[in-house]
């Protein structure tokens, strides 16, 4: 028997800084000149790994960056560490933040930009593992890919998605993957 | 419980290519056979913003495959609209170039063996410019990497693309395109 591998996933609740933030009847939240956008309750113990699916425009260029979330708060301890790859031209570098309080959320662009991004586990009481891959209008076409980690053993149940430069507008969706 | 990932059913399927053949399965993927180039009508619509094709195919000849967005049956060749920005694992070789051209360049096609291909396509149906990022595993030195990203910069709105074999080659194989549920 066939059964839905990809299980398009409503938050309990959103919370945003910016213009407005809106649930989808479906459960993607479509978003307006936001600096932050956090979704609660998008994770839980039905699925251990989970697809993200964010894309729209940013007023600047910028690297986000991500939290993971429990209960409306946000983990901020330096438990994160990100592994970039990108790709511009024919200058192809990598570069790994040290530990801190934020990982690594893909690249936003004023034309359109496009993240995929992977959930490995933020809801079991172990390490997550998050990997993205992006592509944005920066310098015509732009190539940024992270690989990032948090080494914490908690559970979480959302995540929070902060500009450091700008605000972005679009739509983000959350996909559980049935196990 | 939603359903994420929809397969899109393309509304008709266009060819060339001498004995080309294609057929859309009962299942809404489209096997394709010996095609020049191979057109899908109808799989972007208003219901979704963003789509996921996966794809395995083999070619005659080894080179870039061409991948155009399309719009009721035409294919969008603006000189320069679309911006390729490629990353390339060979061996201990990585390398990167860009180039802007009239197509998005998902990849190389090598012959001997089989291509595999994921692209995300973001907001193709929406009057906006349209991101694209593919995903490849292909056999040149028998194993390589070939990662794009690309943006198309007209505001239009597409439900369908064209894959192009550059020059004579023609290509066989298999994809799906699946809309992203939101």
């Amino acid at each position: 028997m066939s059964k839905n591998g990809l299980i398009l996933l409503t938050p309990t609740s959103i919370a945003y800084t910016g213009t407005s933030a809106t649930i989808s009847a479906n459960g993607s939240v479509s978003f307006t000149a936001c600096s932050v956008l956090s979704l609660n309750g998008v994770f839980s113990a039905d699925y251990d790994n989970y697809m993200v699916l964010w894309a729209g425009a940013n007023s600047t260029t910028d690297i986000p960056i991500y939290r993971l979330r429990a209960s409306g708060t946000d983990a901020t301890a330096s438990n994160y560490v990100t592994q970039n790859l990108s790709a511009t031209g024919t200058t192809v570098s990598g570069t790994r933040t040290a530990a801190n309080g934020y990982g690594w959320y893909g690249y936003t662009s004023t034309s359109k930009f496009g993240n995929t991004s992977f959930f490995y586990g933020p809801f079991l009481s172990q390490p997550t593992a998050v990997r993205l891959l992006s592509v944005n209008s920066r310098d015509g076409a732009y190539l940024h890919d992270d690989a990032s980690t948090h080494s914490l053993s908690s559970s979480y149940d959302g995540f929070t998605i902060t500009a450091q430069n700008g605000s972005f507008t679009g739509r983000v969706a959350v996909y559980g993957m049935r196990k | 419980m939603t359903n994420g990932l929809v397969v899109m059913t393309p509304t008709t399927v266009d060819k060339t290519g001498g004995s080309s053949t294609a057929t859309i399965n009962a299942d809404g993927s489209v096997t394709f056979g010996s095609c020049e180039t191979l057109s899908l009508n109808g799989v972007f619509t208003s219901d979704y913003d963003n789509y996921m094709i996966v794809m395995r195919l083999t070619s005659s000849a080894a080179g870039d495959i061409l991948f155009r967005l399309r719009a009721s049956g035409t294919d969008d060749a603006t000189s320069s609209s679309y911006v390729n920005q490629f990353l390339r694992v060979d061996g201990s070789s990585v390398s990167g170039f860009r180039f802007s051209t009239q197509a998005f360049y998902p990849g190389e096609d090598l012959v001997t063996q089989r291509t595999g291909r994921t692209i995300y396509v973001f907001g193709p149906y929406l009057a906006q410019p349209t991101a694209l990022r593919s995903v490849t595993s292909l056999d040149r030195s028998s194993a390589n990497i070939e990662d794009v990203a690309a943006t198309h910069n007209q505001s239009t709105a597409y439900d369908g693309f064209t894959i192009d074999p550059a020059s004579t080659t023609n290509t066989t194989g298999l994809l799906t395109v699946f809309g992203f549920n939101q």
